[in-house]
């Protein structure tokens, strides 16, 4: 899958979002639940907002000194014995992977939720070894592998998009599940077939929320507890984590764990929050053989420009979770592993523009985002810049009429040309125009609507009507300029 | 006090009414008005488009056409952030960026000016309707007045106002994007449109035309039956003087 | 140590050009937080005062503290027990049991002291990895000292020792935490601090710190909390007053 989860273009994407109802209805209903939870977590805490800069002061710093803090990371993991692989490319971490595998003959790994390995495309890759076995363990992640491995369509909530019967359906279908469709009961079910499996794993595999630096520990926040046996029971841990996931020591990753819980899930705390790293000599579990991979993969692209405070996201997804488009066209609307208004962002950094390059017009630039984000990532201002990037500086023409645009540019700025585009707005729009069932009072009484537009305006009517623009004389200048001749005031 | 108006390109092109009931409060609050008619339009279709080179001579020809001025007010919270963002945008711009601080320092969103600089709750007008209100997105969070036409509402006579559920989520407008991306913009507006109808408001009020003539064009194609008002009309509705505060400034001075 | 670190010098070096900036030591820049918010949080607080904001978080996360003294402590721990249907019961092996009066709990002491359920202790040294693990994994219940308890988050705080692993907090089916009240603290900063101090002074650090707030969970189902996933499905907090 990688970062790029569909082939299709972004408009049959948008169709497909718009067919699938129960999606929709079930973004729609997480968001408006996660609103009052996360508000309120937020409120709890009080001063937010001085937390948010606290956030972003942490992130801001640990970004602009990061290769100091990579090397006193990877320092430390090995003064424990543990390894580090710090790979440029998704195939690099896919390959050390792939060796180690092959290398210990590992037979059953374990995946705790990661974006980092499906980014790096980790299952597939597993998939084809003959004789390695692999369950995803978060239970989200677990029915989207068990139904064939569909994609995940939120970052937080992978499942997202599923129902309790298509689950029971699944696990029926690939589980012998005979029980109901309360979440309860198949998540019992789940329980204990992962379970069986958890005890026979030789190899564990994690992302990362947090690294930290001063003493080379992984630092993960979860529910389930499913990461925290993927850290205690295989002989061997992989960690990968995106390069930027670096915090100096575990009192700012603290802070971090703290905003986390908060904005994903309205939680005060998530239920573990793990520090760990490679197990002592004397202690009896854990991993024995400790692997960190460093991964970039694009990420270098961001440094040094204005995308720089991307690098400054903590995975939270309350950006997805108060954006009124994600709430329509979901996840896999997207068509990035990092959907949202951090994938938008993200995602043409990571990917380029040629596959990505829509995203960022996916917007109404509401804001909401910016208004969230926990580390105060400017991410509608980040949208409008990849949009500049693609117009001034690569010249990429966007769907919308690069000639129009520049038409549109030159008649907001000259007044003589704004004015006679007015007046002939009215005229141009005589035969276009409609007075029967206006149902809408006070919007369209200079002359009614239109209602099939041409050219620009096509895209508007299509969707809704356009009032008839006044005469020239009777627009609000030429009120105002006639009231003045009169010398009313 | 002599206020600049700012009538926005939507209000100017469109909506004059608006524009004109705008001048009418601010008068009967004992302003002095303006109109520099060298003002054409903040920049916003083409700035939030990418196209940031070419909204270049939009903002230097505003921020010309409002020079000198006292005060500015625009009818539209979006359009006044957008003014307000100008220092930011011409930061590299020796001669303007100054320019840009002056202005965007002096401008002030229609209700956000009567509630914040002349101190005033009750201009006086009264409305005999139930009505509900759309935030839009620009004003809450970028120009981050999240008090002001609501206060000025609740002291409308006879208006019972009743909340809009989600008010947090956006229109669907976002100026090029609801031409842009039709297929995302209608499930957004079409959203709205069931929030609105569902309250049962007679009128729903904004202070952004744009945002109006999104969500009135849906409940217009849909033939659902409702008045559209831009806040200043609201306060301009059946005014009585007796009724109305007294600025907290000395605006003649 | 260079074959245990692969590549990291093309790697820091791209980095840095992009950055525009040179290495140096991370000394150099200590982060200095511009506000105190953490420590301020809840500051200045009793400890009964932490305990009542303790007791109100558990409601929300499933768990219930039951208080109690020292002298009790064994009689609440015995019934918690009776309650879960008794069966395998795992501990740490860990002094403080002993010092706190819990003979039956303490591995050189406990076949001196009747029980009605079965005790097994989590054995020192690498070389019970296998045997601990299948342990854990068959045990009802776990009994294990808290290093603090939270007050914001309702969250215990354990490290590993040699005779307390990781899976000890995680594969039984209950857990009990023995919370002396003393180490009641306002958030997971003192927490962190703590440790972070204990590092900073040149102290071994288990390889393993949790924070543990109340049994797992899942809402991966439409979103419908699912309480008792791959952890404990049921946990209790037993504070003790007099320690």
């Amino acid at each position: 899958m990688g970062l790029k989860t569909s082939e299709k273009p972004l408009l049959e994407r948008l169709k497909d979002s718009e067919k699938d109802v129960f999606m929709q209805k079930a973004v729609a209903k997480a968001q408006d639940a996660q609103w009052e939870k996360r508000e309120g977590a937020r409120d709890e805490l009080g001063n937010w907002e001085q937390w948010r800069e606290l956030g972003e002061q942490i992130r801001q710093h640990t970004i602009a000194y990061l290769p100091d803090y990579l090397e006193q990371f990877s320092d430390n993991v090995a003064k424990q014995g543990g390894k580090v692989f710090f790979a440029q490319t998704a195939q690099e971490a896919q390959d050390y992977v792939k060796r180690l595998i092959i290398e210990k003959q590992i037979k059953k790994v374990v995946k705790s939720k990661s974006m980092v390995t499906t980014e790096v495309d980790i299952d597939p890759m597993l998939l084809d070894l003959e004789g390695v076995n692999v369950m995803e363990t978060d239970l989200a992640e677990f029915i989207l592998q068990m139904d064939d491995w569909d994609e995940p369509s939120h970052i937080v909530f992978p499942s997202i998009h599923k129902n309790r019967e298509q689950i029971r359906q699944v696990f029926e279908k690939k589980l012998g599940y005979k029980g109901d469709n309360e979440p309860v009961n198949l998540a019992r079910c789940a329980r204990e077939v992962m379970r069986k499996f958890f005890l026979e794993a030789d190899m564990g595999i994690t992302g990362c929320n947090f690294a930290v630096a001063d003493s080379g520990i992984i630092n993960l926040d979860t529910n389930e507890g499913n990461a925290d046996l993927t850290i205690s029971v295989p002989k061997t841990q992989v960690v990968l984590m995106g390069m930027e996931r670096i915090v100096p020591t575990m009192k700012e990753a603290e802070v971090l764990d703290n905003l986390l819980a908060r904005s994903a899930v309205g939680q005060t705390l998530t239920t573990y929050v793990t520090f760990a790293g490679k197990k002592a000599e004397d202690e009896s579990d854990g991993p024995e053989d400790f692997h960190v991979v460093i991964l970039d993969n694009g990420r270098s692209n961001a440094l040094g420009t204005a995308f720089q405070s991307v690098l400054q996201c903590i995975r939270c997804g309350s950006c997805l979770n108060v954006c009124p488009v994600y709430r329509h066209i979901g996840g896999h609307g997207y068509g990035s592993i990092y959907p949202g208004p951090i994938g938008a962002v993200l995602s043409p950094v990571l990917g380029g523009y040629k596959q990505f390059g829509e995203l960022p017009y996916a917007s109404s630039l509401c804001g909401a985002c910016t208004e969230t984000c926990p580390v105060k990532i400017p991410l509608h201002e980040l949208l409008i810049e990849h949009r500049r990037v693609m117009t001034n500086e690569l010249g990429m023409q966007h769907g919308f009429d690069d000639f129009q645009m520049k038409v549109i540019g030159k008649g907001t700025s000259t007044p003589w040309m704004f004015k006679s585009a007015m007046t002939f707005a009215h005229a141009g729009s005589a035969p276009l125009s409609k007075k029967k069932n206006i149902s809408v009072e006070n919007m369209y009484d200079y002359g009614g609507y239109i209602d099939k537009g041409p050219g620009m305006v096509k895209g508007w009517t299509d969707v809704r009507d356009l009032p008839r623009p006044p005469k020239g004389s009777e627009n609000f200048r030429s009120w105002y300029k006639n009231r003045q001749k009169a010398g009313d005031k | 006090m002599k206020v600049s108006i700012f009538s926005t390109c939507v209000v100017d092109l469109m909506f004059p009414d608006v524009g004109k009931a705008m001048v009418e409060v601010l008068e009967r609050c004992g302003c002095e008005t303006e109109f520099p008619d060298k003002q054409v339009c903040c920049g916003q279709p083409t700035y939030n488009s990418g196209y940031v080179d070419e909204s270049i001579p939009a903002i230097r020809n505003q921020i010309d056409a409002f020079e000198g001025a006292e005060v500015v007010v625009g009818s539209a919270g979006s359009c006044v952030a957008m003014l307000r963002e100008y220092p930011e945008i011409m930061k590299d711009d020796p001669i303007y960026y100054p320019k840009a601080v002056e202005l965007a320092n002096k401008t002030y969103e229609f209700s956000q000016f009567l509630y914040r600089v002349l101190g005033l709750k009750n201009v006086g007008a009264s409305l005999d309707a139930k009505a509900t209100y759309h935030r839009s997105c620009h004003m809450t969070r970028l120009l981050d007045e999240r008090e002001a036409p609501f206060v000025m509402l609740d002291h409308v006579k006879g208006l019972e106002m009743v909340p809009l559920p989600h008010i947090e989520n956006c229109c669907g407008f976002g100026g090029t994007f609801s031409v842009k991306m039709p297929e995302i913009s209608e499930q957004m507006v079409t959203e709205k449109m069931n929030d609105v109808v569902d309250t049962g408001a007679e009128i729903l009020i904004s202070a952004d035309m744009g945002c109006l003539m999104n969500i009135g064009g849906k409940l217009n194609r849909e033939g659902k039956k409702i008045k559209i008002m831009h806040i200043a009309e609201v306060l301009n509705n059946q005014v009585d003087l007796a009724r109305m505060d007294t600025p907290k400034i000395n605006v003649k001075g | 140590m260079t074959e245990l670190i692969q590549n990291r010098e093309d790697f820091l070096k791209n980095l840095t050009e992009k950055l525009g900036i040179e290495r140096q030591p991370v000394e150099s820049h200590p982060f200095e937080p511009m506000n105190q918010l953490p420590h301020e949080t809840l500051s200045g607080k009793t400890q009964d005062e932490l305990l009542q904001v303790a007791k109100e978080r558990v409601k929300k996360i499933h768990t219930n503290i039951v208080e109690t003294k020292q002298a009790d402590l064994e009689g609440i721990i015995n019934e918690l027990i009776g309650k879960w249907g008794n069966g395998k019961v795992l501990l740490p092996t860990d002094n403080r049991f002993k010092e706190v009066g819990l003979n039956q709990f303490d591995a050189n002491d406990y076949a001196n002291h009747s029980v009605d359920f079965d005790r097994a202790f989590w054995q020192k040294g690498a070389d019970y990895r296998e045997e601990n693990i299948q342990t854990a994994s068959e045990a009802n219940v776990a009994v294990a000292f808290a290093e603090f308890l939270l007050a914001e988050s309702g969250s215990i705080v354990v490290e590993t020792h040699a005779g307390q692993g990781r899976s000890l907090h995680f594969l039984p089916t209950h857990y009990i935490s023995i919370v002396p009240k003393s180490k009641i603290v306002p958030r997971s900063t003192q927490a962190a601090d703590f440790y972070h101090e204990k590092r900073a002074k040149g102290e071994t650090l288990g390889s393993a710190i949790h924070f543990i707030s109340g049994p797992s969970n899942s809402g991966d189902i439409e979103m419908q909390l699912v309480v008792g996933l791959h952890g404990p499905i049921e946990v209790v907090y037993v504070v003790v007053e007099d320690l």
